[in-house]
């Protein structure tokens, strides 16, 4: 015998021995380990896949400067201004000769700057190799009518570049197609409807790189662009691409909408605390797997004591067991959640991708062996505690039961009283239940609700099938007055036409305009004054912008060469100076617009005033603070509704590169806002503050100033009753009036439309979505046109990929859980078979068994319910609070509901226990045989 | 009169590949009232008898009758009613349920019945076997002839027909062991319930009425010891 006895040959030894009992552990870690390990690769997976829906949809780039030609933006990105810039060279505009010219397209190629930003993805067969072959967009080939795939060979008609015009002359053009694209441009076109003519320029079809347009072109330039996003140089970007360019030949604009990156952050957030609180859950399904373990080999413990063994050589020897058991299951264990989530994203199609770097590879397999490592020592910790012989005779339920002063019960319901006992007697283990149970309420109900609010986000909104808005005269300096629009708007005969189309079933068409509130007394309420130092938000306040002064000031400071980008000392805004800074200078468009109404002591405050059709009004029902919508006395002009929020606040901020936002908000809003609700938690950025004055009733003098287009000014004066006051739960504190549009034509100046929902007889499908978008650009050209239909195409992508990810998380949770749950209650029926069958002898039938079990489970779940919701309740609205600054609403039926499921698995799994112990005699019961 | 009978009663078991014939098609009848012990040698089959017997197990092949009816012909339900109505249990490991107290778990198989316990009959049990003072403690705070006698008063609970007992006095010393067998005697001899016991000790099957030798699952001999006397 020269074999040395270590510890490594102990726990190995021990490994060997105990095959079959190591085998259901082993099963039991490795699983725990694919969870813990998998979470984060389905961190890193969910958040990669929305990028990359994100990219495939609009690109990798922020920006787009079409024309860029005008614009170095070389010698920006070499100044640091820009981060990335690739340029796409733009050739021809080509079409179809069977089908209409303007359902044409661009053709370029891409710098390789540009491929790596514009992120073009091929849906079949490859990008152009050589001259002559091309690859089309998909939604491109279908405007253009080409029913054509990879392979064919086409002729197009078409007009070639010359910087930002074309050559006169129509030539031809013969490819073969060997691409089909995913769709980019029309979904930028989509998303982005109100620059829908900044993209002309775009290509939807591309050509091998370095084409060359015809003799005597020249080609456009479009850019993909990333700024460099530190204040300072961000603001130089946009000083070298001039203010008038920007709002006025649309060569430049944004593609991040709604700031996406942003919300795929929050997303990532939001998965992986749940994800952590998965892993954790599987942390006590480890701990849970060694305890039975441990349980079961207490008497080993015990005899290692006995001879000897330290408690620190018995860590070290059952320690080392789970960890060689660890370093065993671990690339197993990271295989299966690397496959599991990789199979995930193959099933959940092209927008799902998960390329894992090898960090993510290590974080996982270390995660996986980190909680395994925590999990074991856990019990390990406690068990290598106890005295040797206590370990030998397990006598801790003995000691337990002593320690318990019990006092005999009379008589009994022989179930619940058994359920009772048990309860008292294994609190740990039944605890360890309650938590896995409350952290999968917890997680589960979390999850749904993210669900159900980013689901109503979805829906809480009125959209019509398509909208068709119009941007009016640009420039409009006086706002005022109500100058007359001459740029094609949009008229009665306009609607008319609409309902010529067979497909539309209603258009409504809605309004929007300055009024003036008319104050006598020259006394302005100090709601509406707070109102006024908001300046972007549709207010023409009686004073200049103190924030555009001091910021054209600091900007002239800098180009002085005085000192840095920053606002000068006086911006520092106080509760006490604000009025002072704010009103500091009179704005001289409405001293001028005083003068030529004919007004004189009087003063006025400017607002705007929105007609929709009552149908679209009804929509702003649930927002009523106060009053009824009378649409009767509406359309008569008699009443009006005004958006005036019961209090509101103003607040500023100075941002770290040293220019400012501000805001104005709802601060009686039911939920968010909160911590502007009350000064004293923001009280360095709240300014001021104001409560309604306006009640249901009171009267309202709106001055109605309008130019004709010979420049001639009219006014109109009414007296008009608030009818209701809305403004309860939204955000913002803007002071508005809404009346309809038969309510605002009682008035003698006419307006025209800005904007029209149209709804269609019918769902909208792809093939109707075509023909409406040719025919409303047929008869709008130049307007607009928003198509809900494709719009949410992209939309519900991102739905999708939302709903995909919390489904994964909860069916992963309850998967978990149940079956956590069902180990516990498959260990407690074969540690107490014994008991089984003496109760068995006595005369209990199988009801009354599963009974006392139910009773038991019952209760832990009960418990678990209860701590979960509340735990939910309080966390839903801290990650609320933290995620997007408001308290989300809780949604507590989901609690029920994840309860409901895993009480009915539990009940079949402890009924079909159960029926498998009294399969066997009871003989075999006792004698734990069977 | 005879209270539970049996008929060619046979029960195997597997042993890997072999059939081991622990009961071997015995048929033999009990009176009511009567103190049996059922002994043999070890591995002789007679704990697997009394177990078939009691309905505790399902014969593979024979029939036991109770009160002439079969207990094939009854039911799962039937028989816990049949177990828990008529027949009292004793265990060599006594089999207490360890969360219940001493008074509970004499009171299991009346509460289990939805019955109100007849305190007047337990007092008289639970003073017949002289464990008033160990009532309100839980199985593993007694020693093992205390338990013992706890498990007997929980098979006298409801007023059984028939006390079953499967080496009661194997796991005691020999002063509690004898204790035990003096209560059982008594018990049973003052409540008029029917005693069968299992036993491998000589010295305790000679104070039965009768004694039924087994071996090898056959009944190889029906003596009545006292009556000879």
């Amino acid at each position: 015998m020269n074999k040395k006895l270590t510890v490594n040959t102990l726990a190995l030894g021990n490994l060997r021995q105990r095959k079959k009992q190591y085998t259901l552990m082993i099963i039991g870690i490795i699983l725990a380990m694919i969870f813990a390990s998998g979470v984060p690769f389905f961190i890193s997976c969910m958040n990669s896949s929305q990028l990359e829906t994100r990219q495939r949809r609009q690109g990798k780039q922020d920006y787009i400067v079409v024309n860029a030609q005008k614009y170095d933006l070389d010698s920006m990105a070499a100044q640091g201004y820009v981060d990335e810039v690739g340029y796409c060279h733009t050739l021809f505009y080509a079409w179809n000769e069977k089908a209409d010219l303007d359902d044409g397209t661009m053709i370029g190629w891409l710098d390789e700057k540009a491929q790596e930003l514009y992120y073009l993805h091929t849906v079949e067969g490859r990008m152009p190799e050589k001259e002559g072959e091309i690859a089309f967009e998909k939604s491109a080939l279908t405007r253009m009518k080409l029913d054509k795939t990879v392979g064919d060979k086409i002729k197009l008609k078409a007009l070639s570049c010359n910087a930002g015009d074309f050559l006169p002359d129509t030539i031809e053009k013969e490819y073969t197609i060997v691409g089909i694209l995913g769709d980019k441009k029309s979904n930028l076109e989509h998303l982005q409807s109100s620059y829908l003519q900044k993209a002309a320029l775009l290509p939807a079809a591309f050509v091998v790189k370095n084409s060359q347009t015809e003799l005597g072109g020249k080609e456009a330039l479009v850019a993909f662009v990333n700024p460099d996003y530190t204040d300072i140089q961000y603001n130089l970007f946009w000083e070298n691409i001039p203010y008038d360019d920007k709002m006025q030949t649309n060569e430049i604009f944004s593609v991040s909408v709604g700031d996406d990156y942003s919300n795929i952050a929050n997303n990532t957030f939001t998965l992986s605390f749940l994800s952590v609180l998965v892993a954790f859950l599987s942390c006590f399904g480890i701990v849970n797997t060694f305890n039975t373990n441990l349980k079961e080999r207490k008497a080993q413990v015990g005899m290692l004591k006995a001879v000897g063994a330290t408690r620190r050589q018995i860590i070290n020897i059952f320690g080392r067991e789970a960890f060689i058991i660890c370093l065993l299951s671990a690339p197993l264990s990271v295989a299966a959640s690397y496959g599991g989530v990789k199979l995930f994203a193959r099933l959940m199609g092209e927008n799902f991708v998960f390329k894992p770097d090898i960090a993510v590879l290590l974080i996982g397999a270390l995660f996986g062996i980190i909680c395994v490592m925590l999990s074991a020592l856990i019990p390990l910790w406690s068990i290598s505690k106890l005295p040797p012989m206590q370990a030998i005779r397990d006598i801790e339920l003995m000691r337990k039961m002593k320690n318990k002063k019990i006092k005999s019960q009379k008589q009994f319901n022989v179930s619940r009283l058994l359920a009772k006992r048990k309860l008292t007697f294994s609190k740990g283990r039944q605890v360890s239940v309650c938590v896995i149970i409350c952290l999968s309420i917890v997680v589960c109900c979390i999850s749904m609700s993210f669900l159900f609010t980013t689901l109503e986000e979805t829906d809480s909104f009125y959209a019509s099938d398509y909208e068709i808005a119009h941007h009016g005269s640009a420039g409009a300096a006086n706002t005022f007055i109500n100058y007359k629009d001459t740029n094609s708007p949009i008229t009665e005969n306009d609607i008319y036409g609409i309902y010529d189309l067979p497909q539309v079933a209603n258009v409504y068409g809605q309004k929007s305009i300055r009024v003036n509130l008319v104050f006598k007394d020259g006394n302005v309420p100090e709601y509406l004054q707070i109102n006024e130092y908001m300046q972007y938000a549709g207010i023409s306040s009686r004073y200049i912008d103190a924030n555009d002064v001091l910021y054209s000031r600091a900007m002239e400071e800098y180009e002085s060469g005085a000192g840095g980008f920053n606002l000068p000392e006086e911006i520092e805004l106080t509760c006490e100076n604000i009025k002072e800074v704010m009103q500091a200078e009179p704005n001289p468009n409405y001293t001028y617009t005083k003068q030529v109404a004919g007004f004189a002591d009087e003063e006025l405050f400017n607002t705007g005033l929105t007609a929709k059709s009552a149908k679209i009004l009804t929509f702003t029902e649930n927002e009523i603070i106060d009053g009824k919508i009378n649409y009767e006395k509406l359309n008569k002009g008699e009443e009006v509704i005004v958006y005036a929020p019961e209090k509101i606040g103003y607040s500023y901020e100075k941002t770290s590169g040293g220019g400012y936002s501000s805001g104005l908000y709802n601060l009686s809003r039911d939920v968010g806002t909160d911590s502007l609700r009350d000064n004293e938690m923001r009280n360095e950025n709240v300014y001021a503050t104001a409560e309604s004055p306006f009640k249901v009733g009171d009267t309202l003098t709106i001055s109605i100033i309008s130019s004709d287009a010979a420049g001639n000014i009219t006014r109109e004066d009414r007296d008009v009753k608030i009818g209701a006051i809305v403004g309860k739960n939204t955000l913002s504190g803007n002071f508005n009036i809404y009346t309809t549009t038969e309510g605002l034509s009682t008035f003698k100046s006419k307006f025209d439309y800005f904007k029209l929902d149209v709804e269609l007889k019918e769902e909208c499908t792809a093939e109707i979505d075509e023909v409406m978008q040719s025919e409303l650009s047929a008869l709008f050209p130049g307007k607009n046109i928003g198509s809900a239909f494709a719009f949410n195409e992209g939309q519900e992508e991102d739905l999708r990929t939302t709903v995909v990810s919390i489904a994964s998380l909860i069916l992963v949770m309850l998967a978990v859980c149940i079956s956590l749950i069902n180990n516990s209650i498959s260990a407690q029926i074969r540690e107490g078979k014994r008991s089984i069958g003496t109760l068995r002898a006595v005369g209990a039938s199988e009801k009354e068994l599963v009974l006392s079990y139910v009773m038991q489970i019952a209760t832990v779940l009960i418990w678990g319910l209860l701590s979960g919701t509340v735990i939910y309740i309080l966390s839903y609205r801290f990650i609320g609070k933290i995620v997007i600054g408001e308290y989300w609403p809780v949604v507590i039926w989901p609690a029920f509901l994840v309860f409901g499921i895993i009480a009915l698995c539990c009940y079949i799994n402890l009924k079909a226990k159960i029926k498998a112990v009294t399969k066997y005699s009871i003989v075999e019961n006792i004698r734990e045989l069977g | 009169m005879n209270i539970i009978e049996c008929k060619n009663l046979t029960k195997e078991y597997l042993s890997g590949e072999n059939v081991v014939k622990a009961v071997d098609n015995v048929t033999v009848n009990f009176e009511k009232g009567e103190f049996c012990a059922i002994t043999g040698p070890s591995g002789s089959g007679k704990s697997t008898f009394l177990h078939v017997l009691s309905s505790l197990e399902n014969p593979t092949s024979g029939h036991v009758y109770y009160g002439g009816k079969s207990f094939s012909s009854y039911n799962d339900n039937q028989l816990s009613i049949l177990r828990r109505r008529r027949f009292g249990f004793v265990f060599q490991a006594y089999n207490l349920v360890q969360e219940l107290t001493g008074y509970e778990n004499i009171l299991l198989p009346v509460m289990l019945d939805g019955k109100k316990p007849d305190e007047e009959y337990l007092n008289k049990v639970i003073d017949m076997l002289g464990i008033r003072d160990r009532l309100e403690h839980l199985p593993s705070a007694l020693s093992g002839g205390q338990q013992q006698r706890i498990a007997i008063a929980r098979a006298l609970a409801n007023r059984p027909a028939i006390l079953f007992a499967d080496e009661p006095t194997g796991n005691l010393d020999g002063k509690s062991g004898r204790e035990v067998l003096s209560l059982l005697k008594y018990v049973s001899k003052q409540l008029g319930v029917t005693l069968i016991l299992v036993t491998h000790d000589l010295h305790v099957a000679e104070q039965a009425e009768r004694i039924l030798t087994i071996e090898d699952g056959r009944i190889v001999g029906d003596t009545r010891p006292v009556k000879d006397i």
